[in-house]
């Protein structure tokens, strides 16, 4: 009985909404990863402002083609290109998830994460003008890096790129302390097209971010691994420290909030 | 009573601070519908953004402050004008509540687009940060510096790494002194010197070649303040036998850098059987496999008579009585910015005695005896080497490196042999003589193109007189009566002189394309004298074992190579064009010849997916004749052996198969590789060889078709219940070829090894763990008989980290030769312990070899033609107590 009403209130709330201008908005990014794989790619930022909701989609784009190489043996160097799939991270603010689809090793995962409340100082009084639109200074920390923002109060919406939100108005450019991850806006428009959101029912099979970030992302070298590695050895070899990429980490976010006590 | 004041006042203070004024409404527009998602800026008057917050999806929105004044309240939506109104807050407002109106207002469908700046900054390949920032006070090396430097890890064992990946050098003000053997800097230099610290990624050691040669490379420069003050660090450790006799190692670092000059200073005084030579062996000659400018590395004079004695696969330090020393200077002068000159010089001496006693038994062709060689041999040597190195850089495109070195040795090798009884002693005295000089020039003329034309010059001289004070050769000269010892003096002599131009071009598609032209001549000359004497008188030179041999190639070639990606295909071809200019001069006979030949070569690479790898690889390989295969009259290369080329020119073919299959990855519990080769010479040199007692004559020869086949396996297996690998090695390989022995017709002579072994080896996380294995080996020949025999070998390893300051190695080692009668099982045990004593400063050592004093070691070989028992002698058991000291 209770749900029956609630699904009329949801039709009325939806449909009342509707019969207004339905509003998105768009901008598109120009992302730069300076980590070793050098990486330039495309985002395209869209906001559904009447359902409270973003959709960040990062499409692959490699223009700068940088390849690392791999030395199989003796027998000869070769190029590598890692393969790159559209990802996109969805934000449901009303529910504070985030559903994203991630690329790690090849291998795609649907993940499910929380919005985290970022705490912005705004308590800046510089301002830049980038392209047409003047922007202001927030610094911010999220998950484990701390970030300069850019945005500007003449597009009154909270949203950014990334996982990035709540400052008063659109981020229109961040980057992190050391420069390794940088997001510039180039494009915006206000638009009535309905853009694809995901309907996060689709997305299977779906983990949390704590799996993802822990067992797949950032696995750390259990005793038992590194048992393995070291009885892998040949004879007068000593295994002195164990690590491998993901045990270091260079990705966006590196520390988690259900790692602190 | 003060005290509470002060906490009364604290608390009203606290009560005040948190006093907060509480705005709230709700945001409207003209149809008197709610606005969600409405953004309220509260600002003060000078514009600054004092707090903001959102709407709710009914319109209602919060804020909170604690400042009092005059404010201004922003309200703005998507699709709606901004509104602002005025507010004031004073210390007794609690709340405002503020409803707003907002006018709808059109938007623009038209698209901005914002002119983005290119990005803020693209992180070069080169990082530099500066000393200062890290430095503390109690940093005494290099190393506790890196170790703060973000992104800089260093471990345990002092191995440097930037991410995960190991520095290929740490150089000083761009200055290499040790390739990958740095720790010796990274652990004694003090580190206050130091302005700042690079990190150079995609480095490559030609810079002109950077982002053009294929690397993933990473090094680190540590630039040196403009005002360094030079001071001498190093380290010294010395060894003294303990319970055994004198035995005794001193080893010593000494550096000293300065801005424009650097120095560093290394010696070696041991007869603990350690090589010193290795340590600065990269410093002579620096090995890079396939790195462009690189020619006639493998042009040198080859020996044709040898005194030292090799032991085949058995530790050579176990066998090496020797008395080392060794000093060597190296210098770097930087007279300006565009000049570099490198200097290294060193001087090594060596005595060493060998000790061998072989027995030979040989049965071919009805033919059956057996010989006993009781060596003992003296080898002493003394070697003086220089290189100069010179680097102009004109521009920041185009650079000039020129190389000379010398190298003078002489060598001096007696034995004592007792030949079946006979006292003999052999004489052998040679030098070695070596002048190089290399120019190359680097010019990259386009962002991705870069062109390099070296040239190369080296002349080589091998003297050798070898004397025998005996007469073997009665059978070969039955005239000579009042012979009693004979002598050899030859010399070979090698000119080298080349040239090659090396293109090298980064496609659009990243794919590299590599072009070379060039030119090499050779020329050797071969002079051998070979005499019969009386005492001192030579009574006769015998015509067939004289040569005076003149032999040039002169090799014009075109090699390309390019590699082709598609997806998880890899596909590298390589074509080598050269037609050849040979011209042979045997003593009055002059000859040429001008042979045209290509060689290709075709790999392919698949990675079928991440747990299949495939690589496969044919080649055909046509190879020109060497000096030794085409002089034409015997020479003495033993004491009892002759032999001679083929006189006349000839080109060998082979074509070659190559495939390897990799399942799983090594890190992996369960990974199997299996690496199977053929090879299959269309003809090859072979030797028609006439064996007696006292003597052997080898004649080369050509024969057709040779075999050879080597199948490979190893499997890991990781069992979590006991925390150990297990590994499994199986090997196959069999060759096939054919001589003649004695005037025999061609024979067949099949050679099959095959082995196959296991280890055993703990991942403990623990202070202790084991490493265990053992490996049988059958080695069968057939010829007209068949004799095999299968050896075994164990091993038993076993180490103690009790602390960071203290842990112990043991390593045990056992050899049974399966067709030795008696005395077929030998056991070694060595350990060695380390405690250090002050932690970067000094460390104490103890080493002990050859613990249950093992004096001999024999060992079992077959043959075509028989076979061989050598016993070597070994050093006996010693113990030493080592200190490492840190200056």
């Amino acid at each position: 009985m209770k749900k029956t009403i609630f699904y009329i209130y949801f039709l009325l709330f939806t449909t009342t909404f509707l019969s207004q201008n339905s509003k998105y908005f768009r901008a598109t990014y120009n992302i730069y990863y300076n980590t070793e794989l050098q990486q330039f790619k495309e985002g395209e930022l869209i906001v559904d402002v009447n359902n409270n909701r973003t959709i960040f989609h990062i499409k692959k784009k490699d223009i700068e083609k940088k390849a690392s190489k791999l030395t199989n043996g003796n027998l000869s160097d070769f190029t590598v290109k890692y393969k790159d799939v559209n990802r996109f991270i969805q934000m449901e603010f009303e529910q504070s998830r985030i559903y994203s689809k991630e690329t790690h090793r090849d291998k795609i995962y649907y993940v499910k994460d929380t919005i985290l409340k970022i705490k912005w100082n705004t308590n800046y009084t510089d301002e830049k003008k980038i392209g047409s639109l003047i922007c202001k200074k927030a610094t911010g920390q999220f998950r484990g890096r701390n970030y300069e923002a850019w945005y500007t109060t003449k597009i009154p919406i909270r949203f950014g790129p990334y996982k990035f939100h709540g400052l008063p108005g659109l981020i229109v450019s961040i980057s992190d302390y050391t420069n390794t991850f940088v997001w510039n806006i180039s494009s915006y428009s206000f638009t009535s097209e309905i853009s694809n959101f995901k309907n996060p029912k689709d997305l299977k099979p779906i983990i949390s971010a704590k799996k993802y970030f822990t067992d797949i992302r950032y696995k750390v070298f259990d005793q038992n691994e590194k048992s393995r590695m070291q009885s892998k050895l040949p004879k007068g070899i000593k295994l002195v420290s164990v690590t491998t990429d993901a045990n270091i980490r260079k990705g966006i976010e590196t520390k988690f909030e259900w790692e602190e006590y | 009573m003060g005290r509470i004041l002060t906490i009364f006042s604290f608390l009203l203070f606290s009560f005040f601070s948190f006093s907060q004024t509480k705005v709230s409404g709700k945001v409207f527009n003209s149809e008197k519908k709610q606005v969600p998602y409405t953004n309220i800026i509260l600002k003060n008057v000078t514009q600054d953004i004092i707090s903001y917050t959102y709407s709710d999806e009914k319109g209602s929105y919060t804020l909170r402050t604690n400042k009092t004044g005059n404010f201004i309240l922003v309200f703005s939506a998507l699709g709606y004008k901004t509104k602002e109104t005025s507010i004031i807050i004073s210390k007794e407002t609690k709340t405002i509540t503020q409803n707003i109106t907002l006018k709808e207002q059109a938007f623009e469908l038209t698209e901005v687009i914002i002119e983005a700046e290119r990005p803020i900054k693209v992180k070069k390949d080169t990082i530099e940060v500066k000393v200062n920032k890290f430095l503390k006070a109690n940093d005494a090396t290099v190393e506790d510096l890196l170790k703060k430097i973000p992104g800089v890890t260093v471990d345990n064992e002092g191995t440097i790494k930037v991410g995960n990946q190991e520095i290929e050098k740490l150089m000083v003000d761009g200055d290499d002194f040790f390739e990958r053997g740095y720790k010796i800097l990274s652990k004694n230099m003090p580190p206050d010197q130091l302005e700042k610290v690079q990190i150079l990624q995609k480095y490559s050691n030609n810079r002109l070649l950077k982002n053009i040669e294929e690397s993933d490379k990473v090094a680190l420069n540590l630039v040196l303040k403009e005002d360094a003050k030079r001071q001498w660090f190093g380290n010294f450790s010395a060894s003294y036998g303990l319970v055994s006799e004198n035995r005794y190692e001193l080893k010593t670092y000494s550096m000293n850098f300065g801005k424009k000059n650097k120095y560093i200073l290394l010696t070696n005084f041991n007869n603990l059987g350690y090589d010193s030579t290795g340590d600065i062996n990269h410093l002579i000659r620096p090995f890079r496999i396939g790195e462009p400018a690189s020619i006639g590395d493998n042009q040198q004079v080859q020996s044709l008579l040898s005194l030292r004695f090799g032991q085949g696969n058995f530790k050579k330090s176990r066998t090496n009585f020797n008395n080392a020393e060794l000093i060597s200077l190296n210098a770097i002068f930087n007279p300006t910015k565009k000049l570099k000159i490198k200097t290294l010089a060193f001087f090594n001496w060596d005595e060493n005695d060998f000790f061998q006693n072989t027995s030979e038994t040989f049965t071919a062709n009805n033919t059956n005896f057996m010989n006993t060689e009781d060596y003992i041999v003296r080898n002493t040597k003394q070697i003086s080497f220089g290189k100069l190195d010179v680097t102009y850089n004109f521009s920041s495109t185009q650079m000039l490196e020129a190389i000379t070195k010398y190298n003078n040795g002489d060598f001096f090798d007696n034995t004592n042999l007792l030949f079946n009884g006979n006292s003999t002693i052999e004489n052998l005295q040679h030098q070695n003589t070596l002048f190089d000089q290399k120019i190359s020039y680097t010019n990259k003329f386009t962002d991705k193109k870069v062109f390099l034309l070296t040239g190369r010059f080296i002349d080589e001289k091998a003297p050798q007189t070898y004397r025998i004070n005996q007469f073997f050769y009665e059978d070969l000269f039955p005239n000579k009566n009042n012979i009693n010892n004979v002598q050899q003096q030859s010399e070979d002599q090698m000119l080298f002189a080349g040239f090659n131009t090396h293109l090298l071009d980064r496609r659009k598609n990243e794919n590299l394309f590599e072009l070379q032209f060039g030119n090499e001549f050779r020329q050797d000359k071969l002079i051998s004298e070979f005499s019969l004497l009386n005492n001192e008188t030579i009574v006769d030179n015998p015509t067939d074992y004289q040569n005076n041999t003149i032999y040039s190639v002169n090799n014009l070639y075109i090699k390309t190579k390019y590699l082709f990606a598609f997806n998880k295909l890899k596909l590298i071809g390589n074509l080598g064009i050269h037609q050849l200019f040979n011209r042979l001069q045997n003593n009055q006979i002059d000859d040429t010849q001008n042979p045209f030949f290509i060689n290709p070569s075709l790999s392919v690479n698949w990675e079928i997916n991440s747990k299949n790898k495939l690589t496969t690889s044919y080649s055909y390989n046509s190879t020109n004749a060497g000096i030794l295969n085409v002089y034409p009259n015997f020479i003495l290369t033993g004491f009892r052996s002759f032999s001679k080329g083929i006189g006349t020119f000839n080109q060998l073919d082979t074509s070659s198969l190559s495939f390897n299959y990799q399942l799983g990855n090594w890190s992996d519990r369960f990974f199997a590789n299996t690496f199977i080769l053929y090879s299959k010479n269309h003809d090859f040199f072979s030797t028609n060889s006439i064996i007696n007692q006292n003597f052997t004559q080898a004649k080369k020869i050509i024969i057709k078709d040779r075999e050879f086949l080597n199948a490979n396996t190893t499997i890991d297996y990781y069992f979590r219940w006991i925390t150990s690998n297990l590994k499994l090695n199986l090997g196959y390989s069999q060759s096939q070829f054919k001589n003649i022995i004695n005037n025999s017709n061609l024979r067949n002579v099949t050679s099959v090894n095959y082995n196959f072994g296991f280890e055993l080896r703990s991942g403990f996380s623990g202070f202790f763990n084991y490493h265990f294995g053992t490996k049988w080996i059958t080695s069968e020949i057939r010829t007209t008989i068949n004799n095999a025999f299968t050896d075994n070998n164990s091993f038993l390893d076993l180490s103690f980290i009790f602390n960071d300051n203290f842990d112990i190695e043991l390593q045990a080692e056992r050899y049974f030769f399966g067709n030795l009668q008696n005395n077929n099982t030998y056991h070694f045990f060595d350990f060695e312990g380390r405690y250090k004593l002050f932690k970067n400063k000094m460390t104490l050592g103890l080493i002990g070899k050859n613990l249950f004093d093992t004096s001999h070691f024999r060992n079992f070989n077959i043959n075509d033609i028989g076979s061989s028992t050598v016993e070597y002698r070994l050093l006996p058991r010693f113990v030493v107590l080592k200190l490492e000291y840190r200056f």
